[in-house]
């Protein structure tokens, strides 16, 4: 051991100094640490550089010989870093004139590979002659062998802070966005795709005019080497990739062509005209990468309600995930620009309804399959709303109740549950397994690399070997699979508890399923309620239904927990489920004289008879609903369905007081404000119903997922047409409930004004969609959809509800 | 800013007092830090990147439940903490691979640069996020070269960047971990950097 306590000036100095170049490093400022190296020594590695380089995760220039290194300009000042490079401002001595050059970013350390994609930057982008593109003076390397090249210098700012400078109005901005079009245009006309298009590449100079940058990415079109997102691996997202095309998000290196640069291009459109971007992107790379490729853009409209019409439509068509639904080049997205600027009809056109049916359907049928799940999931989220601190069992239920709702869009919140389960219990070995399988959701890799370090850092369990086995199969890895199961066949007891942990492992439904039965087999005393819970949701889930109400009858006598009524909720369910209502009321009945304080029987048998038609028995079962409710614990919802009812019996005042209840309850617009403005109308008070709604409007354009509900008040409003309400239903094709709302309230809409013709057609369109029951919450009966039919019988016998021609002012 | 250099001895206190969110921020902070302090002392090859992951999830579990004990609650103390993890994990790794293999897993890199480059994804991740795909792929390379430079030192000569560079101690804590003076520590990670540095430029040129 040396002493510590030297205390000459020299070694405290040395100390010291290392110490604050250290300190500058950690910072972020390389310089000081290099300095302190760089005494008596010659290099040209820019050591500090490379420690802050692989740190800061940004690259530094390794130009260390100084603005003289390059002959014929005087280096003035480093003015930006591009993909490729390091950008100067610089005085060319021969012309005289302000120049921009770029060195290559690695500097000395450049690899051959950097050189040569740097290369072939300065060959594309010399290809290209126009006045959008930066135009390439002159290359050649410094006087220590680095490429360079000197371009025209842009006397400009990057795009967004050009607008956040000038804001130019819609039609300068569209202005702009043309010029820009063009010169990528110009590029794809030469056989160039840029492929990093995003605003901080456009410069605008002081005339108002884009320069195009940073062909860094850019490919020719007859290239065949593409850059994407490899699977997996990269967690974080990059910057650009909020401007990435979806086929540039695969990993599978799918073809990239100039319809890349229009949806880049239509990203950027979005955010110039409404400031925001067109998804909200995770910081989680899969998740990213999925809403890019999966999710549809939030409608513009719902952003800035002046984009409503033609510029949606040009928005939405840029911005198509799949590349043949997109405008085929960007003269084509530019020619539409050109044509809405100038007040001509543009040629792209909302999607077919087909198209939109089709797409519904496939995500229809992923919905209907986990519906079941979802209600299982909302009865254990009431379940642990009620427990008091995070323990054990506490985890446990968390990570299995989120397990269930996994496919319904919980994901997300799954992956937080199960994470922290598993971080506190890592024991827990369902916590283990859900966290493998959460991951496994996003990509099936992560998943087994978790379970597989879970597995080496504790014991050889055989829960790991469980989740491995399913992983392995999804990937399609049938070899790996099998070894897992033989490993899984000889550790795994063969108790309840296993084969019911085994059932949350596995990722086909139809095991589960065969799982669950073990477990229930294995259960001697037939008092596991787990494993008989999961037994009953998954036959009601896979459509047996006699098995799941011969497995809830079994728990309405084992769960001493949830207790009779509860279960006797699940068979009424399933009944109803199966549109057998006279039996679930029958069932609902039973549940009631079990417990007669348990609000959902009562809400449950109301639905049921509303779908008998017998509206006086809803009714008085929403109102026993609402009595047995403590009052600091309102349900809005009971509300809101009691003044369905009671509006269909022709009790309108009564009903506009419960929209009101409901209103108030959830201390928010509703669709009960959109219920109560039809009803109020109905009631000629035309003062009181406007009033309302433009509260209502107002409030719901301010939420942050408000965008549809707005649109159905705005079209009730007067201030939406219905077939623009039934389009923008059409752009979120996961929604099928939505397209029935739509069909709905256009409905109502023509009705208000006295176009009973067009109101019938709205009607039958929304029964025709038959979507029956509310999706989310099975069966809970789709308002709007009943009320369809009701108008369709009240239209039918000439009875119609009397006609308004006034319509709302814009609010 | 990098790594632990984001974080305030607030932060830390807070974690170490039991603050979920304080204790979340923190190691989403140091993550990265973490795997190139891992990264640093293993200069792994492309079949041990697993092991690069393994080990930085290991240590961040490890702070996670231990962060609690830490006597010194500042962000000095909090380096030395996750930085004594880190190295016994790497031991504990490499201790474990010569027994099984018969041999140490980790050797220069010479022989493997060209694979090395070809393993973007994980040079990406280790080197954290960017504001472009080209500039992920430059940074791959980049750290992928300082990597290999690494792996080609001296025993020592590493640790000691690893304790200063990665791990963000100073003169006096690297030489209280290595049981030498601060002023040996100081020039010990001068001459380490410098012959780094020549390795890196051998290994361009001879690229």
């Amino acid at each position: 051991m040396v002493d510590f306590h030297e205390s000459d000036d020299s070694t405290h100095d040395l100390v010291e100094r290392v110490d604050t170049a250290l300190q500058a490093l950690w910072q972020g400022d390389a310089s000081r640490f290099d300095q302190l190296v760089a005494e008596d020594e010659n290099s040209d590695v820019d050591i500090g550089g490379v420690f802050e380089d692989a740190m800061q995760g940004s690259a530094t220039t390794g130009v260390s010989s100084g603005p003289s290194a390059i002959p014929g300009y005087e280096i003035l000042e480093r003015i930006g870093r591009g993909g490729m490079g390091v950008v100067y401002k610089a005085f060319q001595l021969s012309t005289k004139r302000a120049v921009a050059i770029k060195v290559i970013l690695e500097g000395s350390l450049a690899p051959p590979q950097a050189r040569r994609r740097f290369q072939r930057e300065i060959e594309l982008t010399a290809s290209l002659q126009h006045a959008g593109i930066a135009r390439i003076l002159e290359s050649g390397e410094t006087s220590d062998g680095q490429p360079y090249y000197a371009m025209d210098y842009v006397d400009g700012v990057e795009l967004r802070q050009w607008v956040a400078g000038n804001k130019p109005d819609q039609q300068a901005t569209l202005a702009l966005f043309e010029k820009i079009c063009d010169a990528v245009a110009h590029a794809h006309q030469n056989g160039v795709i840029h492929r990093d298009l995003k605003p901080s590449n456009i410069l605008v100079n002081t005339e108002g005019f884009p320069k195009i940058l940073d062909f860094g990415l850019a490919r020719l079109v007859e290239d065949d080497r593409t850059l994407t997102l490899q699977e997996g691996d990269a967690m974080h997202v990059a910057g650009t990739l909020r401007y990435m095309s979806p086929e540039q998000t695969q990993p599978d290196a799918s073809p990239v062509d100039a319809r890349s640069d229009v949806y880049s291009l239509g990203v950027i459109l979005y955010e110039l005209l409404t400031g925001q971007s067109p998804y909200e992107l995770s910081n989680f790379l899969p998740e990213a990468v999925r809403t890019i490729c999966e999710r549809p853009p939030q409608p513009p409209s719902s952003v800035r309600s002046f984009l409503r019409g033609d510029l949606e439509t040009i928005l939405l068509k840029a911005l198509e995930k799949e590349p043949s639904r997109r405008y085929a080049s960007v003269s084509d997205l530019a020619e539409d620009i050109h044509r809405y600027l100038a007040g001509e009809p543009i040629e792209a056109h909302p999607p077919s309804r087909w198209y939109v049916l089709r797409k519904r359907a496939h995500k229809n049928r992923v919905k209907l399959a986990t519906a079941g799940m979802c209600l299982a999931a909302a009865v254990f989220v009431l379940w642990w709303s009620m427990q008091p601190k995070y323990d054990i069992d506490y985890a446990r239920r968390e990570c299995l109740g989120y397990r269930i709702g996994l496919d319904s869009d919980r994901r997300e919140r799954f992956l937080a549950a199960a994470l922290n389960a598993s971080s506190h219990y890592p024991e827990l070995p369902d916590a283990v397994l859900l966290w493998g399988i959460a991951k496994g959701h996003s990509t099936p890799h992560a998943a087994i690399h978790q379970l597989e370090y879970n597995r080496k850092r504790g014991q050889d369990a055989w829960w790991y070997h469980a989740g491995l086995m399913e992983l392995y199969e999804q990937i399609d890895r049938p070899q790996k699979a099998l070894e897992h199961s033989e490993v899984l066949s000889r550790l795994a007891p063969n108790t309840a508890e296993a084969w019911y942990l085994r059932s949350f492992a596995a990722l086909d439904c139809q095991r589960a399923l065969s799982f669950a039965e073990k477990a229930v087999d294995c259960d001697q005393g037939h008092g596991h309620v787990l494993s008989w819970t999961r037994l009953a949701n998954l036959r009601r889930h896979l459509g047996d239904f006699d098995g799941a109400m011969a497995a809830a009858d079994h728990l309405a006598e084992i769960d001493v927990d949830s207790g009779r009524a509860r279960w006797l909720q699940f068979k009424g369910d399933v009944a109803a489920t199966q549109r057998r209502f006279r039996e679930a009321v029958a069932i609902y009945t039973e549940g009631v004289e079990a417990d007669p304080n348990y609000m959902p029987l009562y809400r449950q048998r109301a639905h049921a008879y509303r779908r008998l038609g017998e509206y006086t028995f809803a009714e008085a079962d929403y109102s026993k609903g609402i009595l047995v409710i403590p009052e600091h614990s309102p349900y809005p919802w009971l509300h809101f369905h009691r003044a369905t009812v009671r509006w269909i019996l022709g009790r309108r005042a009564e009903a506009v007081d419960d929209c009101r209840k409901a209103r108030e309850f959830t201390a928010g617009p509703t669709f009960a404000d959109a219920r109560m403005y039809v009803i109020l109308r109905e009631l000629e008070r035309t003062g009181e119903a406007d009033d309302e709604m433009r509260k209502a409007i107002h409030e719901a354009r301010g939420l942050q997922d408000g965008g549809w509900l707005a649109s159905v008040l705005e079209c009730l409003a007067g201030v939406l047409g219905p077939e623009d309400l039934v389009a923008r239903a059409g752009q979120d094709t996961s929604n099928p409930e939505r397209e029935c709302e739509a069909y709905y309230y256009a409905g109502e809409r023509c009705l208000l004004d006295g176009k009973v013709d067009a109101a019938i057609r709205w009607f039958r369109s929304c029964r025709e969609t038959g979507v029956e029951f509310d999706q989310d919450v099975m069966p809970d009966p789709m308002t709007e959809y009943e009320l369809a039919g009701w108008r369709l019988r009240q239209l039918s016998n000439t009875n119609t509800p009397q006609a308004t021609t006034s319509t709302l002012h814009t609010p | 800013m990098f790594g632990a250099a984001r974080l305030t001895n607030e932060h830390v206190k807070a974690a170490a007092d039991g603050g979920k969110e304080a204790l979340g921020h923190v190691v989403r902070v140091l993550e990265s830090q973490v795997r190139l302090m891992i990264a640093a002392r293993l200069s792994p090859n492309p079949s041990q990147l697993d092991a690069v992951d393994d080990l930085t999830q290991d240590t961040l579990m490890d702070l996670t439940r231990g962060i609690y004990r830490l006597e010194n609650r500042t962000l000095g103390g909090l380096k030395g903490f996750v930085s004594v993890i880190a190295s016994r994990k790497v031991f504990g790794y490499l201790r474990a691979a010569k027994a099984g293999l018969g041999q140490l897993p980790i050797r220069s890199l010479d022989s493997t640069v060209q694979s090395l480059s070809q393993a973007g994804p994980l040079w990406q991740f280790l080197s954290g996020s960017g504001p472009s795909p080209s500039f992920l792929a430059m940074r791959g390379e980049h750290v992928a070269s300082l990597m290999t430079g690494l792996g080609g030192l001296k025993p020592e000569h590493r640790e000691v960047i690893a304790l200063a560079v990665f791990d963000q101690l100073g003169a006096t804590e690297v030489a209280e971990r290595m049981g030498i003076s601060p002023k040996a520590a100081s020039q010990l990670l001068i001459r380490a950097t410098r012959k780094l540095r020549k390795n890196m430029a051998s290994c361009i040129k001879a690229g």
